[in-house]
């Protein structure tokens, strides 16, 4: 598996079902090891709140934001 | 019946609906307001059992701090002293095949509560030392050089032993807890920081991609130090060039709308492609080769309307 398509998984992974997940980057770790799980918040608002305590923790550290994907009514 | 009575009884049971209902009991609070004669109207109240009560207070935690999944799963994989890895393989017609299998997990008789002890111990050591280590590293490093640093947080620690739990058992098995980085102008200046850093630290391991590129492109050396605390760290060393490069390759973590992620996904080849391309061009510049590097490539529209351009 190349590092793009390893990372690509990565992300699926941490994709959660319900609810937002908050996501750190750790750069330091290889292709596809990258991402850490902090939490899955009920609501985006307590996701963004978690990401502004960790992030004034660890300002070199990149958080995202993760959501369920949208479900195809068709 | 009296009222302690009923309230004793529904301790037993989970609701005290049915019994208000039928013996015009008074909720716990209510007020009895009624005149002499008059019938008594209740309406009837839900009463939750304590597990219910337990549940609905977990599930306002959970909305309010949300739920730590990381740490969760490593408690469990504690206590059951096992856990399930999850190895995925890409199969010749691109599908991913994932195979999952029990390994045992964690040390035996070390308990949750000793794995999260150690690794707040361990970041403390590797939190106290890494401003000196930094400080060393910026003697190391060439003319123009910049020296990075950080301590993993720590659900990346149990994360890597939750995804590794045969390379790693505990939280001081981990040689990247401290990770630093030198960044130099050129592969010149890098190769000479790396020879330093070989001559001032034991080094247990090295992954030298600064000459020869990993699949993707990607061109750094990755040392792994014993330090004179004892703690094992890693050192990545690069050229800037490089460095940007490594930060553009993360951008395809940021979210993004199912459109886009479609693009990402139907264009692999051609992202691996100019990822290659971009490092080869990178690399050309570093070394300062005669001819000069060949022409900047072009950023196909998949790339620029998702991962961005560099």
């Amino acid at each position: 598996m190349t590092p793009l398509k390893k990372r690509i998984e990565a992300m699926k992974e941490m994709t959660p079902t319900k609810g937002f997940n908050l996501v750190g980057v750790d750069d330091y770790e290889e292709p596809g090891d990258e991402l850490f799980l902090v939490g899955n918040y009920a609501t985006r608002e307590a996701a963004e709140l978690e990401r502004s305590v960790r992030e004034k923790a660890s300002p070199d550290v990149k958080f995202y934001i993760y959501e369920p994907e949208p479900k195809n009514d068709f | 019946m009296k009222l302690s009575n009923i309230l004793r009884e529904a301790i037993h049971m989970d609701s005290l609906v049915n019994v208000l209902d039928e013996r015009k009991a008074l909720p716990i609070g209510a007020k009895r307001t009624w005149k002499s004669g008059e019938k008594v109207k209740l309406a009837p109240r839900k009463w939750v059992s304590a597990n219910e009560k337990n549940l609905k207070i977990a599930k306002k935690r959970e909305k309010r701090e949300g739920f730590k999944s990381t740490i969760q799963a490593f408690k469990k994989g504690i206590e059951d002293g096992e856990i399930t890895v999850k190895k995925k393989k890409q199969l010749p017609d691109g599908s991913i095949q994932t195979k999952e299998t029990k390994v045992p997990f964690g040390v035996p008789g070390m308990k949750f509560k000793d794995h999260v002890r150690e690794a707040k111990q361990k970041l403390k050591e590797n939190n106290e030392r890494l401003g000196s280590l930094m400080d060393e590293l910026r003697d190391m490093a060439p003319a123009g050089g910049i020296v990075q640093g950080r301590a993993k947080e720590m659900e990346s620690i149990l994360g890597k032993l939750l995804r590794k739990p045969k390379l790693y058992k505990r939280p001081s098995d981990l040689n990247d807890i401290t990770g630093t980085r030198i960044i130099a102008d050129t592969v010149d200046g890098a190769q000479s920081a790396v020879d330093k850093v070989k001559k001032r630290f034991k080094i247990i391991d090295e992954k030298d991609n600064l000459k020869n590129a990993r699949e993707d492109g990607y061109r750094s050396n990755h040392l792994i130090i014993e330090d004179d605390d004892g703690n094992r760290k890693e050192v990545q060393i690069r050229t800037k060039n490089q460095n940007t490069f490594a930060d553009w390759s993360h951008n395809v973590y940021k979210p993004r709308n199912p459109e886009e992620k479609r693009v990402v996904e139907q264009n692999v080849d051609d992202i691996n492609k100019f990822s290659k391309d971009i490092s080869e061009f990178f690399f050309a510049q570093d070394t300062g080769k005669n001819p000069p590097p060949p022409p900047r490539p072009k950023c196909p529209g998949a790339i620029s309307g998702t991962l961005g351009c560099i």
